[in-house]
């Protein structure tokens, strides 16, 4: 059984950090939160989500899954303001989750949760690792975004590099010496190349100001952030484009 | 025409995207030999320009290769080099069935059978050399590796598989199982919807993959009684024996162990068995090759097929968009080597 109270803004940072890689996930309930991962249709991407129950503003619930049509639900927060509280409840009868924000009531059937897939998160050694504020990524995609579809990312001694380059001279590169970051550990030195569109869509769905990075060399991409003001953190894994083509 | 394993190779089923990522040898001759019998318009006469040339196989080669480049797949063309003086037969068989179908193919055109026609027609494509000079400048334009083979192109493609430089080997034949490759595919480049001959059926046409060491395993045989089987069955290299096929192949080669074994108990003869044998086992075969993709050469190929073969501006067009965004996703990999 599932009875919460949520702010609208909290709700919407969970499905809008889902909802750039799949249309639709399987919401893991428990006692004390929620949890989700999903992989992306073309396996490239991966998500991962929990939530403690200190985040809603009431949360009541017994071991269940939820598989919930991500777009749907989007379009229903759409119906509300940001600091606007929702009543959600589980309906398992009617397998229905019912939305109430204000007088409007929204029931929205659950999609079958035991047919779809529960991934487990690799496991991946990574040399490198770099916290920096957002906003300065953001800064180095915005840059590549009118050079190439590619973004690659270095963690060195040197400190932090984001750069893109086109197959004439086109090239950018944000540099982040060591003292912009606010932190850094470094066993050796990593460098990936990542589809910017979706690497772009990660940096941008991230709510939290800051986000630490794993970074390999042809490794998948480890991003960790922190979601609901602190209450719950989230995980996007990203894989390489390499060079051999 | 290759050698006959008909019920007895087992094949998987696969769907293109299975080989997202995949280098893939492509036995050119055998492919755009396809091509030429494939594409073709509803009568059965090749598509051909203003001055009567065909341009069938190069049809085949931009718009198949791309639809392969799109699903992520790396193509490297393997042609042919010198055939084996034994092959002379197979020569002179295959042009002598085309000479037939070319006389059926017009008797029918006269009767106005057009569903004759097309089949009669579909035997009677030559392949030239000028076709494979053509073809390889279309891959060239296109960016796309090939690899000329001393003698046998599937002989240097299953090579190439077996080196693991590439994945695996596509042709329609099964001949590179016989030279080795531990990958077969089939139906890579000629996926989709089909019409049966003479039927109102169409077939959907699904990429398989034949797996070498699987099949071997299963019948209980080695690679070498793979190619004894051949032999009695016959290759392009030696005409087999009369009333044998591959189930009754199969079962001397399981009893007697080999073929000099089966030619004694049943008193048999394969003139240049031997020969034939090591031209599969030990094949002419180089290490002199680079696989190398490179961007396509959109002006070139709008210049040449558009300009030069009267291909239409728009597809041709949107076959080269289709290509370069593929180039774009490349390399790309997927979480499911980390899982």
């Amino acid at each position: 059984m599932l009875h919460a109270k949520v702010k609208l803004n909290i709700l919407k940072e969970i499905v809008d950090t889902a909802s750039i890689l799949v249309p639709e996930a399987k919401f893991n309930i428990e006692d004390n939160g929620l949890m989700t991962k999903a992989v992306d249709p073309s396996r490239i991407a991966m998500v991962s989500i929990e939530v403690r129950k200190e985040a809603f503003e009431e949360f009541e619930a017994k071991e269940s899954m939820l598989g919930i049509d991500l777009e749907k639900l989007k379009e229903t927060l759409k119906l509300g303001s940001s600091e606007d509280v929702l009543i959600l409840d589980w309906d398992k009868d009617a397998n229905t989750l019912v939305l109430k924000v204000g007088n409007l009531t929204r029931k929205m059937p659950l999609i079958d949760a035991g047919g779809m897939p529960d991934p487990k998160m690799p496991e991946l050694d990574l040399p490198a690792k770099v916290t920096l504020p957002v906003e300065e990524i953001k800064k180095g995609v915005a840059a590549a975004k009118s050079i190439s579809d590619n973004i690659s990312l270095k963690i060195s001694e040197d400190g932090f590099d984001l750069s893109s380059k086109a197959e004439g001279a086109d090239q950018a590169n944000l540099h982040l010496p060591k003292d912009a970051l606010i932190d850094i550990e470094i066993r050796e030195s990593a460098r990936s190349t990542y589809p910017l569109e979706q690497f772009s869509k990660m940096i941008n769905a991230i709510k939290s100001p800051n986000v630490t990075i794993r970074l390999g060399t042809d490794y998948p991409l480890d991003i960790i952030f922190e979601m609901a003001n602190g209450m719950g953190n989230g995980r996007y894994l990203l894989a390489p484009r390499v060079e051999n083509y | 025409m290759g050698v006959n394993l008909s019920g007895i190779i087992e094949a998987e089923p696969r769907k293109l995207r299975d080989f997202n990522g995949w280098i893939v040898a492509i036995d050119a001759y055998n492919t755009i030999y396809q091509f030429l019998s494939i594409i073709r318009q509803p009568d059965g006469t090749p598509l051909v320009d203003r001055l009567g040339r065909v341009t069938s196989h190069l049809s085949g080669v931009l718009y198949r290769t791309a639809n392969l480049v799109e699903a992520c797949i790396k193509p490297v063309y393997v042609f042919d080099g010198k055939p084996d003086v034994l092959k002379n037969n197979t020569i002179a068989q295959r042009k002598a069935l085309k000479e037939r179908a070319e006389e059926e193919y017009e008797r029918a055109l006269q009767a106005g059978d057009m569903e004759t026609a097309r089949m009669k027609a579909q035997a009677t494509s030559k392949l030239t050399w000028e076709m494979v000079e053509e073809a390889k400048k279309l891959l060239g334009l296109m960016g796309i590796p090939y690899v000329q083979a001393p003698s046998e192109g599937e002989a240097q493609a299953s090579h190439m598989t077996a080196k693991g430089d590439v994945n695996a080997t596509a042709s329609q034949d099964y001949d590179s199982l016989l030279f080795g490759t531990p990958t077969l595919i089939r139906n890579l480049t000629i996926t989709g919807r089909r019409k049966l001959p003479r039927k109102r059926i169409y077939v959907n046409i699904e990429p398989e993959t034949i797996d070498a060491e699987k099949n071997l395993k299963r019948l209980g045989i080695t690679r070498k009684q793979l190619v004894e089987l051949a032999i009695l069955v016959g290759t392009d290299f030696n005409e087999g024996i009369r009333g044998i096929g591959p189930k009754k192949a199969l079962k001397l080669i399981q009893k007697h162990g080999t073929l000099e074994s089966v030619m004694r108990e049943k008193s048999l003869d394969i003139p240049n068995y031997e020969r034939v044998r090591e031209i599969f086992l030990n094949p002419d075969v180089t290490d002199d090759y680079e696989i190398k993709w490179t961007p396509p050469d959109a002006d070139g190929i709008k210049e040449y097929l558009c300009g030069e073969r009267d291909f239409s501006e728009n597809r041709v067009s949107s076959a080269v968009n289709r290509l370069m965004d593929a180039r774009k996703k490349a390399g790309q990999m997927t979480l499911d080597s980390w899982f």
